[in-house]
């Protein structure tokens, strides 16, 4: 019986040790997927960042100037350098509005492949009934406007993605002071 | 192999896992500390950019007070024109019905950060300066006032700074004002300025402060009535048959002075008194109410903002960000300065 023993003490301790080397081997994937969730959160927290604030200048630089309709149609458009992709992942910059007290307008940013990574940023105007509109949903066909007396045009849309180097922001000023803008794509004739 | 063997094994792998987590948590931390400086400073720019640049919706919510704090569909201070605009002008009257309103009605300060699509995300507040610091303290029972200069930027005194000042007071029923005194400070930055023995029960004194071309106006009175967009709104009834009186500080071949329009008044039937010709660059207006001196003072200089009651720069936050801007007040420079903190973490 003792030397039976030995052989299902070692078994047992054999198992338990592979099971732990497994569940070790889980846990730290877990924990670096975690951290690097954290990670490409950030970064798509510093994308809304940075294109909430270039949204916000081109409005109040659109507004400022009474660019548009007082000497022409035209249309204020800044490019936006986006990067290519968050930690090797395709990611998209959607602009939206949650009609709601606290989450006005904003931009979100997520990864193609997972909605759940995702990171808002304000737009500090909270209204969408006001003289600042901004183009959070898509029309079919898509509005398209005109820059620099027609030498580009921006296509207006509501999501763009990474990597695009046409991605920009625009702003246009019509009559009554009211200023549309939004996301978009430009291209350039010629 | 021995059972502790196992054990020994067992911890060993357990301890790895764990000074890997810990080493990996270490590493990233820091960095996620810098990212969520550097979104509380973005996010700070896009507020102060909606505050300098934007007029608010409607754009003449300051002037109009017909229209209520609820009834905003964007928040800005800026000036606005139909025509041209100054880049980093601003509204006064807008800057005083925000700095009353929010802080007596304490209710009101959710809907500004609202508007800003705060939430409770993160905490605003903001605060005005001259670009000189001008203490005015009077002597008890006397028209002798002492006046200090300093420098905002690091609380020293101003040596030579120009002191042109005007007293305004009752005479006979009406608005009258003392003639005009100028000095200059000293090396301490102070000076004396003694209107001599005038009995007047209420008093108001109006203040500019030249030193080297930067100048500050201020407004000290006994007591005080709410002006916007040329109306008067006073808690005493006013003496509507007594013409009030405007104080606009001048320049003329660069001197300074101070100088005094008279203006009808008329009650509106919502209890505000509306002058009859407001003049734009006013510092305060003057009045009759019940025999005393009711002053209207355009001064912003004290003006704040908090979406907060309790008061912010007692507050202990580990991540805030604060920016400062000079801003052009009714032809006058000041310093904006905005706090953002985050409210939750």
């Amino acid at each position: 019986m003792k030397d039976m023993h030995v052989p299902i003490q070692h078994v047992i301790g054999t198992a338990a040790l592979i099971g732990l080397v497994i569940s070790a081997g889980l846990a730290y994937n877990i924990i670096s997927s975690s951290i690097q969730n954290d990670i490409i959160e950030n970064q798509l927290q510093q994308v809304s960042e940075v294109v909430a604030l270039n949204i916000v200048e081109i409005v109040n630089l659109a507004n400022f100037a009474n660019f548009g309709n007082l000497t022409r149609n035209d249309t204020m458009a800044r490019t936006v350098d986006l990067p290519l992709d968050v930690s090797g992942k395709a990611y998209a910059v959607q602009l939206m509005y949650a009609n709601s007290q606290d989450q006005g307008y904003n931009v979100t940013s997520y990864l193609v492949a997972d909605r759940n990574t995702v990171a808002s940023s304000l737009i500090p105007i909270n209204s969408n009934a006001g003289l600042v509109q901004l183009v959070t949903a898509v029309t079919s066909p898509p509005t398209m406007y005109s820059v620099d007396g027609g030498e580009a045009t921006v296509t207006a849309s509501s999501v763009v993605y990474g990597g695009s180097n046409s991605t920009v922001v625009w702003a246009w000023r019509g009559e009554g002071n009211t200023t549309i803008a939004g996301l978009g794509r430009i291209a350039f004739s010629g | 192999m021995h059972i502790y063997e196992y054990l020994f094994t067992a911890i060993i792998i357990v301890t790895m896992i764990l000074a890997s987590s810990i080493v990996a948590e270490t590493i990233t931390s820091p960095q996620g500390r810098i990212s969520e400086t550097e979104q509380l400073k973005v996010t700070a720019q896009k507020i102060m950019n909606q505050i300098l640049f934007d007029p608010g919706d409607p754009v003449d919510w300051g002037s109009n007070h017909n229209v209520a704090m609820q009834q905003l569909l964007t928040f800005g201070l800026g000036q606005h024109s139909e025509t041209t605009r100054g880049a980093y002008v601003l509204d006064q009257d807008k800057i005083l019905r925000l700095s009353n309103e929010t802080n007596t009605d304490p209710t009101l300060r959710p809907i500004i950060s609202g508007l800003l699509n705060l939430g409770n995300d993160y905490g605003v507040a903001i605060e005005f300066a001259t670009p000189l610091i001008v203490d005015v303290t009077l002597s008890p029972g006397t028209c002798r006032y002492n006046i200090m200069v300093a420098s905002q930027q690091n609380g020293l005194p101003v040596y030579g700074a120009t002191i042109i000042a005007r007293l305004y007071y009752v005479n006979s029923g009406q608005v009258a004002g003392s003639s005009q005194i100028v000095t200059l400070t000293d090396t301490t930055g102070n000076c004396i300025v003694d209107f001599g023995n005038l009995t007047a029960q209420s008093k108001s004194l109006v203040l500019a402060v030249d030193y080297s071309n930067t100048l500050v106006v201020k407004v000290v009175a006994d007591k005080t009535a709410a002006i916007l967009g040329g109306e008067i709104y006073s808690t005493t009834p006013l003496d509507v048959t007594r013409t009030a009186c405007q104080a606009i500080v001048t320049n003329l071949d660069g001197t300074y002075a101070i100088q005094s329009v008279n203006s009808s008044i008329a009650p509106t039937p919502d209890g505000w008194y509306q002058l009859g010709t407001p003049e734009p660059a006013t510092v305060a207006t003057l009045a009759v109410a019940n025999g005393d001196l009711v002053c209207a003072s355009e001064d912003v200089s004290n003006a704040t903002y908090s979406s907060i009651s309790v008061n912010f720069q007692q507050l202990t936050n580990p991540v805030s960000y604060s920016i400062q801007r000079s801003v052009t007040i009714n032809e006058l420079t000041y310093v904006i300065t905005l706090y953002v903190w985050r409210m939750s973490y």
